[in-house]
């Protein structure tokens, strides 16, 4: 097991120079550069080829791509081209917001999600199966924009409630905290938890139909034992697959929600970075959440081999 | 002989949107006390839904019990409700299965599988089902046993999950073991010594077994009775060796040829010409009628009743009607 983590964590490094070096070209090719964007157009020359000297966009781009990457790998993910602020620790910052975030909605999609698919299972066929698979597809097509803009709008005109204009971090204050992230939470939850249900709803289905669930019935188990104790236990590995993909896209930031309910994550932070050809706030962000993406990838594999004992990694 | 289970006149029916369909009809048989009693027949003719119905494990809906009693040591199993079931399911009456390999949960050791059958019915400590376990394990002819209780299912081959099956069936001491088919998932050798096993131990506990099949050489080795199915009605009931010396059905007559010995080299098998009606292609007479040689015009319309016609061996068929 140790040794397959460890080369796991080896193959980061080729995914990782892929996944920059994509980005960064990628971002070049995208016309118009962050001192046009920076200095409008009626700038002078002489302003602009100091601006982009000063940037080093002067160099040959492997050039600039060496120079990124090496302070990459020393920790040191440059400047923001905008504010001139150090991009890490931004990122750090506003990933514990998005890190929040994700979780609480996770949390969220679970305690509606695996309890309702358990039981469209194993009511199959029955009207609480057809609801449920209803309500599920529902969530899973509506768009995300368009839930949030109904929710504020339900909740500040039922309960004058409006979104934080201030973020606070968890261990200031609590309350303040969690009253702020409830309502995208809960937004993001339901979302999630469209396909989560219909994921253990199928799951359990399948399960339900083996053999070994008729041996466990015939030594006299009760239902609840059946169904909680192996059927469950049973149906898990898709469920986490596709919680572990859905908490790798949130981690990445959620545009939207974000917006609306002016949460300082990072999937904000990226889209200005795009709109304002800062480059280095760009690579750095999607780097950074390509990592956690593969982290996250490496969380479910060896939750696979926690649950089943025919999974073993060598 | 005392009788352990007596079923009578039960009939399961499917209940489908546009229809319902007699699975099986009028089913009776006893299952005395340790007594091994075999039910022989083709797939589908029913055999192994009557014996889902006894514990009631058949899959509702579709299927249902329609009429008909279930009769166990004087208790009439079709009323029971489901939590007085469950505590004859695994403790009195307990039931192995035809596919070893997907019939324990991959995600428990064997020694769990075990233990669970015991915390369901008995109040014994952890050290003394950890005990009881390996005692089992051992009576069943497993070797290592105190390995193979970490073990999980995928380590062990067909004929171990087998053994293990068997173990977790008679843990309890049951008056009454079900084996649906249970060699018919293995290997040629490994299916001599499981129905050795079951033979030894059914003399050991004094357990009644009820083992299901489609293969008379089965029967032959292990069962001291036999009812022999076609199309969802019990068509003969005998001792064994009078299944094979005088048999009466038609039906029955046909599978006895079709066995194939050491001595039958090289001469083409006995095949029963035809093919077993599906559940909504039955007629309302005999339901060998199509495929029967010796078939006559009452049989066509009239379901034959089943009676006895010598001490111990019933049959249900016109040609022995019209001699009497």
């Amino acid at each position: 097991m140790r040794s397959y983590i460890t080369r796991r964590l080896l193959l980061f490094i080729p995914v990782l120079i892929g996944i920059s070096l994509a980005v960064f070209l990628l971002m070049h090719l995208i016309p118009g550069d962050a001192v046009d964007s920076l200095l409008g157009v009626e700038a002078t020359d002489e302003l602009r080829e100091q601006l982009t000297k000063q940037f080093g966009l002067d160099l040959p781009w492997y050039e600039q791509y060496f120079n990124w990457i090496s302070g990459v790998l020393k920790g040191d993910f440059g400047y923001s081209i905008r504010t001139g602020k150090a991009i890490l620790p931004e990122i750090l910052s506003r990933f514990k917001v998005t890190f929040e975030l994700s979780i609480l909605s996770s949390i969220i999609s679970w305690i509606i999600a695996i309890p309702l698919g358990i039981l469209a299972a194993v009511k199959r066929n029955t009207w609480a199966d057809g609801l449920a698979r209803v309500v599920a597809l529902f969530w899973v097509s509506i768009p995300n924009f368009a839930l949030v803009t109904l929710l504020l709008l339900f909740l500040s005109l039922q309960f004058n409630y409006y979104p934080a204009l201030q973020y606070t971090a968890f261990f200031d204050n609590p309350v303040q905290n969690l009253k702020t992230l409830i309502f995208p939470a809960l937004v993001l939850g339901a979302i999630m938890a469209g396909s989560v249900m219909r994921m253990t709803r199928s799951s359990m289905l399948e399960v339900l139909r083996q053999d070994f669930i008729r041996t466990i019935r015939a030594k006299g188990a009760k239902e609840k034992v059946v169904i909680f104790k192996h059927a469950l236990k049973n149906s898990f590995s898709p469920i986490i697959t596709i919680i572990g993909m859905q908490i790798g896209y949130l981690l990445g930031g959620t545009v939207i929600t974000e917006q609306i309910f002016s949460l300082p994550g990072l999937g904000l932070f990226i889209l200005t970075g795009i709109n304002q050809r800062d480059y280095p706030v760009v690579q750095g962000s999607i780097l950074f959440f390509a990592l956690v993406f593969v982290i996250i990838n490496l969380i479910v594999d060896i939750l696979y081999a926690c649950i089943d004992p025919r999974i073993s990694y060598k | 002989m005392e009788e352990l289970l007596k079923i009578h006149d039960l009939t399961i029916e499917l209940r489908t949107k546009k229809a319902r369909y007699n699975l099986v009809e009028n089913i009776d048989f006893t299952v005395n006390e340790k007594e091994a009693f075999g039910i022989v027949g083709e797939s589908g003719c029913g055999k192994s839904i009557t014996a889902y119905s006894i514990i009631n494990l058949l899959s509702t809906p579709p299927l249902y019990i329609k009429k008909g009693s279930i009769n166990f040591k004087g208790k009439e199993l079709t009323n029971l409700s489901s939590k007085e079931m469950r505590k004859i399911r695994g403790n009195e009456i307990s039931m192995i299965f035809q596919e070893p390999m997907t019939a324990l949960d991959p995600l428990f050791t064997i020694g769990e599988q075990l233990k669970e059958v015991m915390q369901i019915h008995t109040k014994l400590t952890d050290k003394e089902m950890d005990n009881k376990v390996i005692e089992t394990l051992k009576k069943v002819e497993i070797p290592r046993a105190e390995q193979i209780v970490n073990d999980y299912p995928h380590q062990l081959s067909g004929g171990m999950l087998q053994r293990v099956m068997i173990a977790i069936s008679m843990i309890n001491n049951p008056k009454l073991l079900i084996a649906d088919e249970p060699t018919t998932a293995l290997d040629v050798t490994i299916q001599a010594q499981i129905l050795d096993l079951m033979n030894g131990l059914k003399e050991k506990f004094g357990t009644s077994i009820i083992m299901i099949t489609h293969d008379l050489g089965v029967i032959s080795e292990t069962c001291d009775r036999v009812a022999v199915f076609y199309g969802g009605h019990v068509v003969e009931i005998s001792d064994v060796e009078n299944i094979f010396e005088n048999s009466m059905h038609p039906y029955t007559l046909g599978l006895v040829k079709s066995v194939s010995s050491l001595g039958q080299k090289r001469k083409e098998l006995y095949t029963i010409p035809g093919v077993v009606p599906t559940y909504d292609q039955m007629g309302i007479g005999c339901r060998f009628y199509d495929r029967c040689v010796k078939k006559m015009d009452i049989c066509k319309n009239k379901v034959p009743p089943l009676k006895e016609y010598s001490k111990g061996h019933q049959c249900r068929c016109w040609l022995y009607e019209e001699v009497n």
